[in-house]
């Protein structure tokens, strides 16, 4: 398998804060990554300085072989790395479908015609099911449909990689079933899904593999279900206590 | 009558209302064309302010600076016998490459930052013109050689409302404007997806100075007398901006219908207190702001009104594009 994205050595720190200290990651083509850690452990750092938001302090992101660290959101973007974010902020007065409409026309590696774009915008509402939503504005959408907005909006932009972060909080079991579904399909389209996500239910089955951070640092990068073995990893989510007595979970 | 009807008759109206329009000259009502001489003028910078202000949601009190580049350069070429037209392009080029330059430092500001800088500009445009008395004139003004151009003027200056409030239209429904409303919905966001926002915020800047830096050629020509505050003053900075945000920023009628509206009360009240302008502009911002924040075009009577008469299209991208 083909590594599509790859952190060399990335750090990155706020004044004298680290946010994040060696990071070094392969993720492969086609795969989805899961990143989980505790609050404040760095993970949406991460994702912002993979998709250009952020410049790394250290280090290099290099995606599909070349650098890509400090390009700017917007070229990494049409480069083919694109993101949901963690509180939804869809684009609040347009409707969904000229939500979708905007990475469709300025994220993408080639713009498309004048007489395409509409078509592959509305794809993308339907492969989330909110096409019937197309004209309403953002903002008078449900939660759960807001999310779905987000990951259409990601996916108009034709992404190679796409950065889910935590799609599923506040959602009730049901729909985070249908988003789980959605994440499915999305990896059967061939993009490459890495997803930050508290809820290990989720993590277990979706991703192929997990990386771990803990204080900006990455503790275990492992397949799903040896990470949640790991001792350091019950440490860091479940206290000294608990590393002694847990086996295995499910 | 259902809705494809009414547009029709909307269509119609449009054009009874340009054909009165061209006829009035020969109507022998001179106050009637200087009035509506002004009303385009203030129409053409509410609406091109808007694209700036409303659509991209940069709130560029400084407007108006282009106007007066636009009136100044016009003026300086007019007395040196250079023809009205080419007068008047190269006031669009000269306020065009102003924007261009400006935008580099102005746009790293946001917010209440960008709309103070942008303020900012007008007083030193104002100061410049007051101190370059070899180009300028001074504060005494600078007189542009009469003639009978009033019906011309009349003219063009209508042409170019129309003009502007058609570009500003096409706008909205166009790749562009969708740039500039998702930049104004969240920058941040509207990079990550793609939007190269810093080209984007230039080009806003440069198609707003045009209407605004022809229509102050125009303006000089046609009353052959400016000085530094009738062009770089706080009264043709503010007024078209608070007919703007009154009418409701960020739509095609929004500005339009504030003009009109704004224009037709000033007119009334102007013989009864004609000194409290900008006090009256003062009050209205605060009322707005508090009772109407989306301007006349948001309230509930404006819609219901809408939808009798089944018009109204929403600043959009349209699916026809």
């Amino acid at each position: 398998m083909a590594i599509i994205l790859e952190c060399q050595n990335i750090s990155k720190a706020f004044g004298g804060i680290a946010a994040l200290t060696n990071i070094n990651l392969r993720v492969e083509e086609g795969r989805i990554l899961g990143i989980i850690g505790p609050n404040g452990a760095g993970k949406t750092t991460l994702f912002n300085v993979i998709s250009g938001a952020l410049r790394p302090t250290r280090g290099k992101v290099l995606f599909q072989g070349r650098e890509i660290s400090g390009l700017g959101p917007d070229r990494v973007c049409r480069l083919g790395i694109s993101r949901t974010y963690q509180l939804a902020r869809p684009f609040a007065s347009l409707t969904a479908l000229e939500n979708v409409l905007v990475g469709v026309c300025f994220g993408r590696n080639s713009p498309p015609p004048r007489n395409r774009r509409v078509d592959l915008a509305m794809a993308e509402l339907e492969f989330v099911g909110l096409a019937a939503k197309a004209d309403q504005p953002a903002e008078n959408l449900t939660l759960v449909e807001k999310k779905h907005l987000e990951i259409a909006r990601a996916l108009g932009t034709d992404p190679k990689v796409i950065l889910l972060d935590e799609v599923v909080s506040g959602l009730t079991p049901s729909e985070t079933a249908g988003i789980i579904d959605t994440i499915k399909a999305i990896q059967r389209r061939g993009i490459t899904v890495m997803m930050i996500e508290h809820i290990l239910r989720v993590v277990m089955e979706l991703c192929d593999s997990v990386l771990v951070l803990h204080f900006g640092t990455q503790i275990a990068h492992d397949r799903p279900a040896e990470v949640v073995k790991d001792p350091q990893v019950i440490e860091a989510y479940l206290g000294r206590g608990e590393r002694d007595s847990v086996g295995c979970r499910g | 009558m259902n809705k494809v009807q009414h547009s029709t008759a909307i269509y119609w109206s449009a054009a009874l209302a340009v054909a009165i329009l061209a006829v009035l000259p020969w109507l022998s009502v001179p106050y009637l064309l200087v009035w509506i001489f002004l009303l385009a003028v203030y129409l053409t910078l509410a609406v091109s302010y808007d694209i700036v202000g409303g659509y991209m949601g940069y709130m560029n009190l400084g407007h108006s600076v282009f106007f007066g580049l636009g009136a100044y350069t016009t003026a300086i070429l007019l007395n040196e016998g250079v023809h009205p037209v080419l007068a008047f392009g190269s006031g669009v080029v000269v306020a065009a490459c102003f924007g261009a330059l400006v935008s580099l430092p102005i746009f790293r500001l946001r917010g209440a930052y960008f709309s103070l800088a942008t303020f900012g500009l007008i007083s030193l445009m104002g100061i410049l013109a007051n101190n370059l008395r070899n180009l300028t004139g001074g504060s005494g003004g600078i007189s542009t050689p009469p003639g009978d151009h009033g019906t011309a003027a009349y003219y063009l200056s209508v042409v170019t409302a129309i003009a502007t409030v058609f570009i500003s239209r096409q706008l909205a429904r166009s790749k562009f404007g969708l740039a500039l409303f998702s930049i104004r919905e969240d920058e941040e966001a509207a990079r990550a997806f793609g939007t190269p926002t810093t080209m984007y915020k230039c080009l806003a800047l440069v198609v707003s100075s045009v209407p605004a830096s022809l229509i102050g050629g125009i303006y000089v020509w046609n009353v052959t007398y400016i000085s530094p505050p009738a062009v770089f003053g706080l009264e043709i900075a503010l007024s078209p901006i608070v007919m703007a945000m009154l009418g409701g920023t960020g739509t095609i009628a929004g500005p339009v219908i504030g003009v009109f509206f704004l224009t037709l009360v000033q007119e009334f009240l102007w013989t009864k207190m004609p000194y409290l302008h900008l006090t009256m502009y003062g009050i209205i911002m605060v009322l707005v702001g508090l009772f109407m924040p989306g301007g006349l075009v948001r309230t509930r009577l404006f819609r219901a009104i809408r939808e009798r008469l089944g018009i109204g299209e929403k600043a959009g991208y349209q699916r026809g594009n």
